[in-house]
C-alpha cells in the first residue's frame, strides 16, 4: 500500500472512505515540500491548490499591526492529516489567511478542477468528502465564534464591570 | 618683626601651594574621567544604526510570542467549550486577558 494512499485515507478530508475509494485520489495528489519559515500561500492570493498535511506543522496567520509594522501572527495550526487551503474549493477562491511552514512540511496538493471532476464522477463519494470539508469549515467557524464571544465578554467586563 | 613677615610669607606659600596642588589634581582627574566616559560611549554600538533596531526587533518578537501564547490558550478554551458547550466553559479564563508581563 503506498504511503500517499495511507496519508489520504488518514486525512480529515477523506475520513470514512475505504482504501479502495481513496485509491482513485492517489493519482491526483501532488507531493510538495516546504521548508520551515516559507509561505505556502499568502492572504488575498487566488487559491490554486488544496492541501493535506502529510507531516510537519503549518501555521495559518493573520496580520496584526505592532509598533507601526504588520506582523503575521499564527492564529491556527494544522498538523498531519489536516486539510488546509480549502478556499481553493469555495467561491471566491481567495485566501483569507496566510499559510506558513512552522517546521519543514510535507504536503499533498490537489488541483481544485481535478478534485471537482473526481467528485462529480462519483457523487456518493463526493457527498462524503464535501461533508468532511463542511466539518473542517464548521470547526473553524465554531472556534472563531467562540473566540469572538470571549473577547466580547471581556469588552463587556471592562465597559460595564464584571459581577 | 622680620621673623613674623618671614613666617607669614611661609604660611601663605605653603597653603597656596597646597591649594594649587589640589586644584591641578582635581582638573587632571576630571579630564581623565571625561576621556574614559567618551571612550565608553564610542565603544558602545550605535543605537541609531544597530542597537535601537535590535531592541525594537526584540520587543516585537516578545510581543508576537505573547500574542501567540494568548491565542493558543484561547483556542484551547474554545475547543473545551465546543466539546462541552455551557456558559461556564464559554467564560472560563475570561477574566484574564492579553497583558504585557
Amino acid at each position: 500500500m503506498s504511503d500517499v494512499l495511507q496519508v489520504i485515507a488518514a486525512s480529515s478530508l477523506f475520513h470514512g472512505l475505504s482504501m479502495e475509494e481513496c485509491q482513485a485520489f492517489v493519482p491526483l495528489a501532488r507531493p510538495q515540500l516546504v521548508a520551515k519559515g516559507e509561505y505556502l500561500f499568502r492572504l488575498g492570493q487566488l487559491a490554486p491548490t488544496l492541501f493535506i498535511v502529510r507531516s510537519g506543522l503549518v501555521e495559518l496567520t493573520m496580520p496584526l499591526s505592532m509598533r507601526g509594522g504588520d506582523q503575521d501572527v499564527a492564529v491556527e495550526e494544522a498538523r498531519a492529516g489536516d486539510t488546509v487551503a480549502w478556499s481553493a474549493l469555495i467561491d471566491p477562491y481567495r485566501f483569507t489567511m496566510s499559510g506558513r511552514a512552522g517546521s519543514d512540511v510535507e504536503l499533498l496538493g490537489f488541483s481544485p478542477s481535478d478534485l471537482q471532476a473526481a467528485l462529480a464522477a462519483q457523487p456518493d463519494i463526493g457527498l462524503r468528502i464535501l461533508t468532511n470539508l463542511a466539518k473542517v469549515i464548521a470547526r473553524r467557524l465554531q472556534v472563531t465564534q467562540t473566540l469572538w464571544t470571549r473577547e466580547l465578554q471581556r469588552a463587556v467586563n471592562v465597559t460595564f464591570g464584571s459581577a | 618683626m622680620a621673623i613674623q613677615v618671614y613666617l607669614y610669607v611661609l604660611v601663605v606659600a605653603l597653603f597656596g601651594g597646597m591649594f594649587l596642588g589640589l586644584l591641578l589634581s582635581y582638573r587632571e582627574s576630571e579630564a581623565e574621567r571625561a576621556h574614559t566616559a567618551s571612550a565608553a560611549t564610542q565603544a558602545r554600538p550605535s543605537r541609531f544604526f544597530g542597537g535601537q533596531s535590535r531592541d525594537e526587533a526584540l520587543m516585537v518578537e516578545l510581543m508576537l510570542r505573547q500574542v501567540e501564547h494568548h491565542l493558543r490558550q484561547e483556542v484551547l478554551h474554545a475547543e473545551r467549550f465546543i466539546n462541552d458547550p455551557r456558559p461556564q466553559t464559554l467564560r472560563a479564563g475570561c477574566r484574564s486577558g492579553l497583558e504585557l508581563q
